[in-house]
């Protein structure tokens, strides 16, 4: 399992910002914009070309599936995204890897103690 | 207009893309506010075409699959119980005997049952139609000689090309050169006949219309006699000269046309060398009756008719009838 998650990471922004998105609830297309920019605090805006074509390969990858819209939305053409349990491995492995290198650039980025005369 | 551009963007994308996802993006679009929000949303439209067709090859299906899929969801198929693939020879087998058949056929277009051609004119022996090979080749192997006779000559086109050029207004009247005064070369005549005017007198002279003696010692009388012949015995010259006065005024120049017209004996409009060139009878007369009248006036009178020494002569001019005589 470790191994089939590790082929998947690192993760480009996108589509670290896509799962991390869909890592509380599904969302449709418009909500993972949102959110995104929620997360982000609109520092990160995906477009609608950007995020479809990185869910196509999310969902290629079995990271994120397809389920089916809310009841009250069962006409709409919004289609909802969830993570797969897959996806949810992957998203733990990327965000394991990134508090690796956050601790890692902590360290490298202690400020230097004045030495003593 | 945005949105108008941003379907025509979904539209050239891949079709597995915008079957998925081409609804949702456009939704999305729709969402967008302002102005600055769907040209941004045309960008991304932008780089994810140049993205599914460069980037996202791995999504396609082949055209071939995609059309076999195509066909197995709307069309009927025959369907068999063992998975068949033909066998590489049977393919060559097949392409083979397609040839063959292709060439059979195209034999027997060319070669075989078609209808006789036939050739009008050749010229066998008895009446019956001759069947003529297909290909112009064999042409040459045709015992047929067709010879076209030329045209029969007209006897007078010889005495009409030299006539032409002795008598000058003739040779300028007929500007085309082919012994034959068209109705446009009449109706021409008078700017014609002003090139013969060498003096730029007005007028014609028999000189300016072709008349020569060739000798500077006959005397005045006898040309003038001569002249006078000359400008009568040519219908042309004569047709012109409508006072017969020996040359061709400036008024006779223009009514030209009129006079010419007076030459058309057939009435066909066009004046050919049998209207134009003199009878021989009369030139012969003419010159006989120059010889008689000695004194040049026009007349024979009864001391030019004794005086000739033929009796044969005088015997027929006491007889003629025609020949005015005064006593």
């Amino acid at each position: 399992m470790k191994d089939s998650v590790d082929e998947f990471t690192p993760l480009a922004p996108a589509r670290l910002h896509i799962l991390l998105a869909l890592a509380g609830e599904s969302l449709h297309g418009y909500g993972i914009m949102q959110e995104v920019l929620r997360q982000t605090e609109s520092r990160y805006k995906l477009g609608p070309g950007t995020l479809y074509d990185n869910l196509q390969r999310l969902m290629k990858q079995k990271l994120v599936e397809e389920v089916a819209g809310l009841p009250e939305e069962e006409n709409s053409r919004r289609r909802y995204y969830r993570l797969t349990s897959l996806g949810r491995g992957v998203l733990a492995a990327e965000v394991a890897r990134l508090e690796g290198v956050i601790k890692t650039a902590r360290t490298h980025l202690k400020p230097l103690q004045p030495r003593r005369a | 207009m945005l949105r108008t551009v941003y379907i025509l963007l979904l539209d050239l994308h891949p079709g597995h893309f915008r079957q998925r996802f081409g609804a949702e993006m456009l939704n999305l679009f729709e969402d967008a506010s302002g102005l600055r929000q769907p040209i941004l949303l045309i960008g991304d439209g932008l780089l994810s075409l140049v993205r599914q067709w460069i980037f996202r090859s791995e999504f396609r299906r082949p055209l071939a699959t995609q059309w076999v899929h195509h066909l197995a969801e709307s069309a009927p198929q025959f369907r068999t119980l063992d998975q068949y693939a033909p066998q590489g020879s049977a393919v060559l087998s097949g392409v083979g005997l397609a040839a063959v058949t292709f060439g059979l056929f195209a034999a027997l277009i060319g070669y075989g049952v078609h209808e006789q051609r036939l050739l009008v004119g050749a010229r066998y022996p008895s009446p019956r139609l001759v069947p003529v090979a297909r290909s112009p080749f064999e042409a040459a192997d045709l015992n047929t000689a067709i010879k076209v006779a030329p045209p029969p000559e007209d006897p007078l086109r010889g005495i009409a090309a030299v006539y032409f050029k002795i008598i000058r207004a003739l040779n300028v009247l007929d500007s085309d050169k082919d012994l034959v005064i068209s109705p446009w070369e009449i109706f021409t005549a008078p700017a014609a006949l002003r090139k013969l005017d060498i003096d730029h007198d007005g007028k014609l002279s028999a000189e300016e219309l072709g008349f020569s003696m060739g000798s500077n010692s006959t005397p005045k009388e006898i040309v003038e006699r001569a002249r006078l012949a000359f400008m009568r015995e040519n219908p042309v010259l004569a047709a012109l000269d409508a006072d017969h006065d020996g040359e061709v005024s400036t008024a006779e120049i223009a009514n030209s046309f009129r006079s010419l017209k007076t030459l058309d004996r057939n009435g066909d409009g066009s004046l050919t060398p049998d209207e134009l060139i003199p009878d021989q009878q009369n030139v012969k007369a003419a010159m006989l009756f120059m010889t008689l009248d000695s004194n040049g006036d026009g007349l024979i009178s009864r001391e030019e008719r004794e005086s000739q020494e033929e009796p044969s002569l005088r015997g027929l001019l006491q007889s003629a009838d025609r020949i005015t005589m005064v006593s």
